[in-house]
């Protein structure tokens, strides 16, 4: 009895959901590495090996770079602007909701923030503090919520799908900032926006003594906070437990007495503000200007990708994003004719065989389950010898036993494979 | 004797569980054999062993006295073995030729043939008297139609061996009745019918003979003739099972609900599904809605709840709460337990403890400040375990996805009844239910009354309605059209007012 006891545990630790995910994340990680080293070694075997092992840890001191901790500083401002994004989308999902619109939500609240940078200065000394810098943030928040609420709106009222309306949202808030960039911010001779004021820009409060990189910024610690916070709401508070419930089941929350317009509005608002945050993350940086061109930030669309490899988690998100970071500053350095003078779009052929291959979840989770079921059953049958209890019959069939109902239901996807289940877990 | 499928010592293991136990099951030739067990008992395992979707540690199965190994579906469809499960397998899309001949299609050329197969259908129906319309899209016909599809399937492949894997459960109660004729059909000509239930009545209306499994374990063949159901309960359950619902005489005292003229039109069809229905409970009562499925029950308890949108009053303690929200009506005393468990009742993904507080998670019990009391959320979950007897795999963690449906029917209407409320509105509690689950929620809805709380209870079951309520009002095409004593009334005169013939009476 005992023995059972202790396999069910060993069993239900691997195969509990979390357990898997993450593995199956790690998985899909490795796979994805190992990819990306491949399409490196067809186009320049020689040095494909030195490059990627740059990649991979690019944290680590090279001729190119700087020291270790000035790396870390470029890891971190590049993985903030990602962590941020893929926080907004992360927090989306978890009210069942794919916010695609963030992109134009980063946009927007970008603009925002470089407009505050730009013109309202006499913020930088308000009986004796800056508040330049954090108004900007602020606004960012603000619209880039405002933003995100759109889409919330039509969705919870008037039920329009929420991945429609981000994605025209996200041309009319590029063509919109550029239109007024065009016509209040703009720096004619650049052709780009304005820079902001440097009492707008995000300060460093040490850190670039720590990690001193031109680049590091407070920024980092933004995106720490809002992912510690995202955290606290979806897991400690009433609004967390509704916005969760709805996403989950739409109807038993209505019949709870949620109010479900309500919460999916301002999950997309919060969403939206995350993205703005992220927005003013990027622009809120000494010399950094906002081109006026046509084209998608790219940052959105990053952040899904992280979002789903961090299992929409916001402590995920947070840990892939600075794994991102760990990857673009590796692609940025290799882009030296020293390490073969790789594009540093290497990285996002890794980051997409990533995601491509984090699609393949559900086998690797099948796959697992089974291993993790055999060797729980070895560990079974090791322990029963042990007690010197032997049945020669009973050890041949924990052997192909727990592999054989999901093979079957498997095969056979048009017989009942909910019930036969059912039956087996009761 | 001669048997045709000979199931003999059928062990069958889980990781952790032994679903059957030296299981054994003989099956007579054209015999109607009930396969008798509370959910979870292994009723469905040991058939799906039969079909070949596992395989068994031991035991040996014979057909027709010779032993086969059956590994698959296909080796089933080959010893002729053919199965009806509890979910139909058909394409909605698809007609219902298309889903009977899908599979075995019949060719012309490398060209589908329908006119061959719907021939064959059309004989085989009119033979085994099962009225399908050939051309119609699965979609389109009734449940009772959809099983009969999936009984011609099964006769299309000529198979000789049938299972009924918990038929009725999704049936009205002519459906069933004509379910119990055709199965009566199929064994004159010859067929052997297993019959995977856990309603005795319908054993005792059809079955030769029955075989009892509880927990895993074989517990013994009875003839269905020469045996009780109270016998048979006993044998399923393990322990005494009261059928009647002991209560005393209903003391009603105040109005708690009142509606008047209540009116649900469908946005689409402009039908009415609610039309005029006025009427009140008291403190102290069960009144029963009865009536055939869809004849605008939901509909009336989605007005009262609050889920959709009604024109006339609904009152509660005296208190227009027409246009209340759901959680104001919850919080004035309104609780509901709901007709689709999975759709309303619970977060399936949520755990257990949470879905426990689903209705009071807001409340200063629960949260201070917004943030959740996880501390009081995991003592509410174990007490209410500890009271209501509710059963999962890793207690208050346990997903809700993951507990049998009786548990989670438990877990429902102890959230439910243990708050604070004064009227509860119980949609067909015992849906789905074994007998022992059964029990436990009439004592509770009866407890309910005693408490001096006012019940209004939904159901289709007129066994539960004669047996549980103290004033019944049958409901047709959305108007109520009598209002019963059932110390008075019989089952066949609801039946009568419940298929709307008495209408014009009313």
């Amino acid at each position: 009895m005992e023995n059972n006891k202790k396999r069910f545990n060993f069993e239900a630790f691997f195969t509990s959901n979390i357990i898997m995910n993450i593995i199956s994340s790690i998985f899909s990680i490795f796979l994805g590495l190992l990819l990306g080293y491949i399409v490196m070694y067809i186009l320049n075997p020689e040095f494909a090996g030195v490059a990627f092992r740059v990649v991979i840890a690019s944290w680590r001191p090279i001729v190119l770079s700087g020291t270790q901790a000035y790396n870390m500083g470029e890891i971190l401002f590049r993985a903030t602007p990602i962590i941020l994004t893929g926080l907004s989308i992360s927090f989306a999902f978890k009210t069942g909701l794919f916010n695609i619109g963030v992109v134009g939500q980063f946009t927007v609240g970008a603009v925002a923030a470089i407009y505050v940078g730009v013109k309202w200065g006499v913020l930088a000394d308000v009986w004796g503090m800056n508040l330049h810098w954090p108004v900007a943030v602020l606004v960012a928040m603000i619209v880039g919520g405002i933003w995100g609420a759109i889409p919330g709106l039509l969705k919870a009222y008037r039920n329009v799908n929420e991945v429609v309306a981000g994605i025209m949202l996200n041309y009319i808030g590029m063509y919109l900032s550029i239109y007024f960039v065009t016509k209040n911010i703009f720096n004619v001779t650049y052709a780009r926006a304005m820079t902001v004021q440097t009492s707008a820009e995000l300060p460093t409060w040490g850190l670039d003594t720590l990690f001193p990189s031109p680049n590091i910024n407070i920024g980092i610690i933004l995106a720490l906070v809002a992912v510690i916070i995202t955290h606290i709401i979806l897991y400690n508070t009433k609004f967390g437990f509704e916005i969760k419930a709805v996403g989950l089941n739409r109807h038993a929350s209505r019949y709870a007495g949620v109010n479900e317009n309500k919460n999916i509005t301002l999950a997309l608002l919060i969403s939206g503000a995350i993205a703005g945050l992220a927005g003013a993350a990027v622009y809120l940086v000494g010399g950094k200007s906002f081109a006026v061109i046509a084209v998608l930030e790219p940052q959105g669309f990053t952040g899904i990708a992280i979002s789903l490899l961090g299992l929409t988690t916001p402590i995920g998100t947070f840990l892939v994003g600075i794994f991102y970071g760990v990857l673009q500053y590796g692609g940025y350095l290799i882009q030296g004719d020293l390490l073969g003078g790789f594009k540093p779009e290497i990285v996002d052929v890794i980051i997409s065989t990533i995601i491509y291959i984090s699609a393949l979840s559900l086998f690797v989770k099948m796959y697992l389950g089974k291993i993790i079921k055999f060797i729980s059953s070895r560990m079974a049958k090791k322990e029963e010898v042990v007690d010197g209890q032997v049945i020669a019959l009973k050890d041949e069939s924990l052997l192909e036993k727990p592999t054989e109902p999901k093979e079957k239901s498997k095969v056979h996807l048009s017989k009942p494979k909910e019930e036969t289940k059912k039956d087996g877990d009761e | 004797m001669e048997y045709v499928v000979e199931m003999l010592n059928i062990t069958k293991e889980f990781p952790g569980i032994k679903a059957n136990d030296d299981v054994t099951l003989q099956l007579q030739k054209q015999e109607i054999h009930a396969l008798l067990g509370e959910n979870g008992a292994g009723k469905s395992t040991l058939m799906s062993v039969l079909f070949g979707l596992y395989q068994p540690e031991q035991g040996t199965i014979k057909i027709n006295g010779e032993e086969v190994k059956i590994h698959d579906p296909n080796d089933a469809n080959k010893y002729k073995i053919g199965m009806v499960h509890q979910h139909f397998k058909l394409v909605h899309n698809y007609s219902v030729v298309e889903n009977i001949m899908l599979g075995v299609e019949s060719t012309k050329n490398g060209f589908l043939d329908y006119s061959v197969a719907k021939k064959k259908i059309i004989d085989l129906s009119e033979k085994y008297n099962l009225r399908i319309n050939p051309d119609a899209l699965i979609e389109d016909i009734s449940v009772g139609m959809q099983q009969r599809v999936e009984i011609l399937k099964m006769l299309y492949r000529d198979a000789e061996i049938l299972i009924f894997d918990e038929p009725t459960a999704v049936l009205t109660p002519q459906e069933i009745s004509e379910l119990m004729n055709i199965m009566k059909g199929l064994i004159k000509e010859g067929k052997s019918i297993v019959l995977i239930t856990h309603k005795l009545k319908e054993i005792k209306q059809v079955a030769d003979r029955c075989t009892v499994l509880r927990k895993g374990k074989y517990i013994g063949t009875v003839e269905v003739k020469n045996t009780s159901t109270k016998t048979m309960a006993e044998m399923m359950v393990g322990r005494p099972v009261s059928f009647e619902v002991i209560k005393e005489d209903a003391n009603p005292t105040d109005i708690v609900l009142e509606v008047h003229d209540i009116v649900v039109q469908d946005p689409l069809s402009h039908k009415l599904q609610v039309n005029n229905v006025s009427f009140a409970v008291r403190k102290g009562e069960i009144l029963c809605v009865a009536g055939i499925e869809g004849n605008g029950q939901t509909q009336l308890v989605e007005a009262i709840t609050g889920l959709k949108k009604c024109t006339g009053v609904v009152s509660l303690n005296g208190e227009d709460i027409s246009s209340a929200s759901i959680r104001k009506r919850n919080n004035m005393g309104l609780s509901h337990i709901p007709e689709d468990r999975h759709k309303h009742g619970l977060i399936l993904d949520y755990s257990l403890e949470y879905n426990l507080v689903l209705q009071e998670y807001f409340t200063p019990k629960f949260q201070k400040f917004g943030f959740l009391n996880n501390k009081a959320i995991r003592e509410n979950a174990v007490k209410m375990i500890a009271d209501y007897d509710i059963r999962s795999g890793q207690g208050p963690i346990t997903s809700a996805r993951s507990m049998s449906g009786g548990n989670q029917q438990k877990a429902i209407i102890a959230r439910e009844v243990s708050r604070d409320t004064e009227l509860i509105i119980a949609v067909q509690p015992t849906r789905g239910l074994d007998v022992g689950a059964i029990e436990f929620v009439h004592e509770q809805l009866v407890e309910m009354r005693d408490q001096g709380k006012a019940v209004l209870l939904i159901s289709l079951e007129l066994d539960e309605v004669m047996n549980l309520s103290d004033r019944i009002v049958v409901m047709y095409e959305g108007e109520l059209v009598g209002e019963f004593d059932p110390k008075t009334t019989s089952e066949t005169e609801l039946g009568i007012y419940m298929a709307g013939s008495n209408r014009s009476e009313e």
